[in-house]
């Protein structure tokens, strides 16, 4: 198990170098240049700026450097943000990032699988189809549709929010709710399904003739295999959560990675994407590795030696 | 699903005469998707909804590029039904074009990615061994990478035109199908039917058209339905952040971006786009349900 699990993350240094590498000639072949403003700058001091930032070396030179500075974990500067390095930036951007995910998912993780059980825990009633219905109706709100609804709802004419930033635990809840209803729909059905398989097994018909309790039965010898399916989704979904949280970020306007990514692509901010993508690269990789670590845990059948 | 497969594809009969059968699996399947009426309405919406794409300047006696800066933005009314924009163009027009968009991407980048897909995992599973095995870690650092990253990457440095969009969005979605194909295709190659055909002589590439290709279409056909909302949707993700089709042009994601910018004053900008987009995601839904219960009995009991 450990030996699989440094297997995995080692994965990184070859994705990281990939990326890097990808990213690096992607954006020094593209026209334009981070120096470009509304207002042309005189030749000399275009020149200088150039010189300063190493682009006047060849380009094998500058990739030999960068990946040398990456290397050591520098990042270099950023072109756009005069007083700060792209490891600045991160620093300052990545925790607000990962509370953000932190709150979208326990969300939903907390309504997914609770509404999927609950569903389940009654086939075909009324409560199976009014969550089922719910959960149909959350697969086919993508973030960008939810995020300005609830916006406009909740902060614009309700009043009860702030309508952007990150200041205080309350401006978390709206963001949390956008980034985690589709997934919480998404878990409530696997859920369910899991669920009304294991509870058809044989070893559930067994705890029945033996009196068990119903809620025994549910949560004891049903929840590990019904959660199951939901499990292995989470290993697919960790992709678009990253790629919701950057919707989420433009639209509630928080200080995190997704935004500093978007604006440095706008601005060809040349580290400063390279850094951002780095950064989704690892937790894309992280998060990969610990879904398969729960996986293994819950599923007998799977072992990693 | 492949359990009720084996009779009939033993003596591979050719489809037409399958379905005369009555009882083919095909037909079976045909007979199950049709109890399930959510399904079933949403493959007339689906289809509605495409004429209506293809149909869109015979169905409207307004531009979608036009602005009447006199008119500005009005709520819907009977010459209006989706209102206007702040630049007085037709919103029911707009979003009608956007359909066009918006489907054909979901269309097109789900072709490509249906045909690397397959491609890869069937030689992946079919031929197996150590072929397999570099295909499949090749695979592994692939699904590593955030390739949503990197299209963004892409479209904000080399410009947004649409035909990238399918290649970028085609080139993200062919891992799965991939996997998938791989899967049924080693699970099929255990199958004693395939056995017998080899044992008989039959050809490789007999082999694959004959007793491969029938037997992973189920499967296929189902995530094709899933991949296609899932493609919608991140187009519309794209171009919500401005990567997307350029104005005046316009997608289901560049309207509902539109439409977040002048929400406060007229709701409607966001609300008919932001609702054609979720039935549309809808119906693709119901109908990949109903094709997986159709055409997987197994899972279907549920």
């Amino acid at each position: 198990m450990f030996k699989y699990v440094i297997g995995r993350l080692l994965v990184v240094i070859p994705v990281l170098w990939i990326l890097a590498t990808v990213i690096f000639f992607l954006v020094r072949l593209a026209p334009g240049g981070p120096f470009d403003t509304e207002k042309a700058l005189p030749p000399e001091i275009l020149a200088n700026l150039k010189a300063k930032a190493g682009f006047d070396k060849p380009l094998g030179m500058q990739y030999l450097i960068y990946m040398k500075n990456l290397a050591q974990g520098d990042l270099g500067p950023s072109f756009r943000y005069a007083n700060i390095s792209v490891n600045e930036a991160i620093a300052s951007a990545l925790p607000v990032t990962v509370q953000l995910g932190i709150c979208g998912l326990l969300y939903a993780l907390v309504l997914g699988f609770g509404l999927g059980m609950f569903a389940a825990t009654k086939h075909n009633s009324l409560r199976d189809y009014s969550s089922m219905g719910f959960s149909l109706l959350g697969v086919c709100m993508p973030s960008f549709v939810i995020g300005p609804l609830l916006m406009l709802v909740f902060a614009i004419k309700l009043k009860w929010f702030n309508v952007s930033g990150w200041a205080t635990m309350k401006d978390a809840v709206l963001p949390a709710l956008t980034l985690g209803t589709i997934f919480a729909a998404y878990f409530s059905r696997l859920v369910r399904v899991g669920f009304l398989d294991i509870l058809n097994q044989d070893f559930i018909k067994t705890a029945k003739a033996k009196g068990l309790s119903a809620k025994r039965i549910f949560f004891l010898h049903a929840s590990k295999g019904g959660v199951l399916p939901a499990v292995s989704f989470l290993g697919p979904a960790t992709a678009s959560i990253l790629s919701g949280s950057i919707v989420v970020e433009t639209v509630f306007n928080i200080p995190g990675i997704g935004r500093f990514f978007i604006q440095s692509a706008f601005n060809r901010d040349y580290g400063m994407i390279i850094g951002t993508a780095l950064v989704y690269g690892v937790m894309l990789i992280l998060l990969n590795v610990v879904v398969d670590i729960a996986y293994a845990f819950l599923n007998p059948k799977v072992r990693y030696d | 699903m492949v359990e009720t497969t084996q009779d009939t594809v033993v003596t591979a009969p050719p489809l037409e005469e399958k379905a005369e059968q009555g009882t083919s699996l095909w037909r079976e399947s045909y007979y199950r998707f049709k109890k399930n009426k959510m399904a079933v309405i949403s493959i007339f919406y689906l289809l509605f909804q495409t004429l209506l794409a293809i149909f869109a300047p015979l169905l409207t006696s307004f531009s979608y590029e036009e602005t009447d800066l006199i008119l500005g933005a009005v709520a819907p009314n009977s010459t209006h039904w989706f209102g206007t924009d702040e630049l007085g163009r037709d919103l029911f027009t707009r979003t009608l074009y956007g359909a066009r968009i918006s489907l054909a991407i979901g269309l097109l980048a789900v072709v490509v990615s249906l045909v690397i897909g397959t491609l890869y995992g069937a030689v992946s599973g079919y031929f197996g061994g150590r072929i397999d095995y570099f295909m499949q870690r090749f695979l592994e650092i692939l699904y590593a990478i955030p390739f949503m990253i990197l299209v963004i990457i892409l479209l904000s440095m080399f410009g947004h035109n649409i035909f990238m969009l399918f290649i970028a969005l085609g080139a993200i979605q062919w891992l799965t199908m991939a996997r998938i194909v791989r899967g049924q295709v080693i699970s099929l190659k255990e199958m004693e039917f395939v056995e017998a055909a080899r044992c008989m002589g039959v050809s490789r590439i007999m082999i694959i058209m004959r007793h491969m290709i029938p037997n992973i279409l189920g499967p296929v056909i189902v995530y094709t339905t899933l991949a296609i909302p899932a493609l919608i949707l991140e187009e519309a993700f794209l171009s919500f952040l401005g990567l997307g089709v350029q104005e005046p042009m316009s997608s289901w994601g560049t309207l509902i971006n539109d439409g977040v910018e002048i929400m406060e004053e007229y709701p409607w900008a966001l609300m008919f786009p932001s609702l054609t987009l979720m039935l549309t995601l809808l119906a693709f839904n119901f109908l990949g349900d109903g094709l997986r219960d159709a055409l997987d009995p197994k899972v279907s009991q549920h």
